[in-house]
């Protein structure tokens, strides 16, 4: 006999109609005999009317099918990769997956080492002069044929010397016999040692020469630029000097521009083509008219590392606060009325192998008014050879009437920040 | 010819719309019943049916378990119900949230009260169950589904739903019983205050 609690159950589905035919049976034996569970059935009946009869209204009678398949939206189409395909897909995928899944576990293991051997090759190829404090590399050794050992010290230490060493205040160099070096400075100011020199860099404008010979070219600039010797001090202000110091005493000699030099007792000032001998305390000799041509050829066989050179440019003339502004150099040339074919440039050879300006000249008449204008290309400053252009006046100026013709220079530093003075200005022109 | 739901699935995406109209007939009731549960007090039921046919043929191709398509659709129709009130209850947000058929004067309320009140208290009831139970016995009682239907539908098995209609049932029974009780006890002493109110 089935016990009250199981029947009623069971009495719900009875209402229903869902019972099976045994449950109903064992129902409805079951209500023959138990009283309680007749009255659960007929209040849960009565429940039961309640809630259909409270819903008939709102029960959906009409057949909505034609109203929804009226509106059918589009389906969208199917992808092109049939059912088949898909499920190789699906194998594929997971084995792709499972491969990588293969590496990712691998990545702890070689994700250190990757990274350890990308730091090892970073930390060999990072340049030394970038280590450096930036602030305090005040230039660039921009060419080395000299011994690398001991031959440079940086702050009290020995270091191998090579092209693009930076150089720091109070680096010591020095060179052998044959051995030359050239060190550019911020500036900018180039020196060359030109064998058995020793040299201290103490600023970029401070340099002390113990021995040997050394070419100074400095930049026109109106801080003072200072050579000690044994022997005295030389001040330079936008010159091209060569200076030997020996124990017998220190010899100057000026290619280009005027310098200062003073030693314990007296002092001499020294213009172009002139040379100087003094000791400590001797009074300073002068020789005028010298030929400087061959310290200036012998400097200017040292040629900088292109290399180095670019970066010396970059690093302290392009980024220089006080990069020069285009400059003018205006020269007049006295003609006498003589009809005149072309016109002579002259410049002093400086130590850049690239990066210079190039210019353009403008000619003009003594009532300043336009005769012609050309340009020279930045490529002939190049050739340390060449020490002049000429240009050709145009045939319809040669006749042109004139007394004096105006010339004026105006570099163009779109190819690059090296400025070149220029020293002379001739007309060529027919004999009258 | 009888098709399992699966089959006329797979007719439906090979592009048989005869096939989506069988389905459309078969889950109907169940899909309206839903809509009512939800959006009926609104008035929506019939639109929330509509729609929830639609967005379960467009999406047909979502379908992954096509054995299990009533399911799947019951959970469209949730869906489509929520989307419905969020887009029309709010802008009509003082009506009432009950069903409502209650006339206007007294002597009509009188008339038919024991029509409307079962309506409102059979509502009541239905909101006091347990949330799952609640689908069940909608289903049920409104579109006189089979046990069968129900747990095609619901996703839950046949047995499942026996419980569930079984003892929801007995709770209903419990519930109504006792309002039955205390409106006796108002009708007793006077008008219900919602009809003095009038």
């Amino acid at each position: 006999m089935a016990s009250c609690i199981q029947i009623e159950g069971l009495l719900q589905s009875y209402i229903d109609e869902e019972a099976s035919v045994s449950e109903r049976l064992l129902i409805e034996e079951h209500l023959k005999s138990c009283g309680a569970c007749s009255e659960r059935l007929a209040l849960n009946r009565a429940t039961a009317a309640t809630l259909f009869e409270v819903w008939r209204e709102d029960q959906l009678r009409e057949d909505l099918t034609r109203r929804v398949m009226a509106h059918l939206p589009e389906m969208p189409p199917p992808t092109s990769v049939s059912a088949a395909l898909r499920r190789q897909v699906v194998v594929e995928g997971q084995r792709t997956r499972r491969w990588l899944g293969a590496a990712a576990r691998l990545m702890p293991v070689f994700t250190p080492v990757i990274l350890i051997i990308l730091a090892g090759l970073l930390w060999v190829a990072w340049p030394s002069y970038y280590n450096m404090g930036g602030d305090e590399v005040i230039g660039m050794v921009t060419y080395c044929d000299a011994n690398p050992d001991a031959t440079h010290y940086s702050q009290g230490q020995a270091r191998r010397l090579h092209v693009r060493n930076p150089i720091m205040p109070d680096d010591h160099f020095e060179t052998g016999e044959e051995e030359r070096l050239m060190l550019s400075l911020a500036g900018p100011s180039h020196i060359t040692l030109l064998g058995q020199a020793a040299v201290q860099v103490r600023a970029p404008r401070a340099i002390v020469v113990t021995r040997g010979d050394v070419f100074f070219d400095v930049f026109r600039d109106n801080r003072r630029f200072q050579v000690h010797t044994p022997d005295g001090t030389i001040t330079a202000l936008g010159t091209s000097f060569q200076v030997s110091a020996s124990k017998a005493g220190t010899v100057v000699t000026v290619v280009k521009g005027e310098v200062l030099v003073d030693n314990e007792t007296s002092f001499v000032r020294l213009h172009e083509n002139a040379q100087t001998a003094f000791t400590a305390t001797e009074r300073p000799t002068v020789r005028q008219g010298i030929d400087t041509s061959p310290y200036l050829r012998t400097a200017r066989a040292v040629r900088p590392d292109p290399d180095a050179e670019r970066r010396f440019l970059t690093q302290f003339i392009r980024n220089a606060t006080h990069t020069p502004a285009p400059t003018e150099q205006v020269f007049v040339v006295n003609t006498e009325r003589r009809h005149v074919n072309a016109l002579l440039l002259k410049w002093m050879p400086d130590p850049y192998t690239s990066g210079h300006a190039g210019y353009t000249v403008y000619v003009s008449d003594s009532a300043m008014a336009p005769v012609f204008k050309t340009t020279i290309s930045p490529e002939i400053f190049q050739d340390k050879q060449n020490n002049m252009v000429r240009l050709e006046m145009p045939n319809d100026m040669r006749r042109h009437d004139t007394h004096v013709l105006h010339i004026t220079v105006m570099s163009d530093q779109s190819s690059g920040p090296v400025e070149t003075t220029f020293t002379e200005v001739a007309a060529i022109g027919e004999a009258s | 010819m009888h098709h399992t739901d699966e089959e006329l699935v797979y007719q439906c995406l090979e592009g048989d719309h005869d096939a989506f109209a069988v389905l459309v007939r078969r889950y109907q009731a169940s899909v309206y019943a839903t809509a009512f549960y939800y959006a009926g007090r609104y008035g929506g039921a019939e639109d929330v049916t509509q729609e929830a046919f639609w967005e379960a043929y467009r999406s047909m191709r979502k379908l992954k378990e096509p054995e299990r398509f009533g399911a799947w659709l019951k959970g469209i129709t949730t869906r489509v119900s929520a989307n419905w009130l969020r887009r029309n209850v709010s802008k009509q947000r003082n009506i009432t949230p009950l069903p409502h058929r209650r006339t206007l004067s007294i002597d009509e309320a009188r008339q038919s009260s024991s029509a409307d009140d079962d309506y409102e208290r059979v509502h009541r009831a239905i909101d006091a169950l347990p949330e799952h139970y609640r689908l069940p016995v909608v289903l049920r009682y409104m579109q006189e589904l089979s046990y069968d239907e129900i747990s095609r539908f619901t996703g839950d098995s046949r047995d499942e739903i026996r419980g569930i209609l079984s003892r929801a049932n007995a709770l209903l029974r419990d519930i109504l019983a006792t309002r039955q009780e205390t409106q006796e006890q108002d009708k007793q002493g006077g008008l219900p205050w919602h009809h003095a109110s009038k």
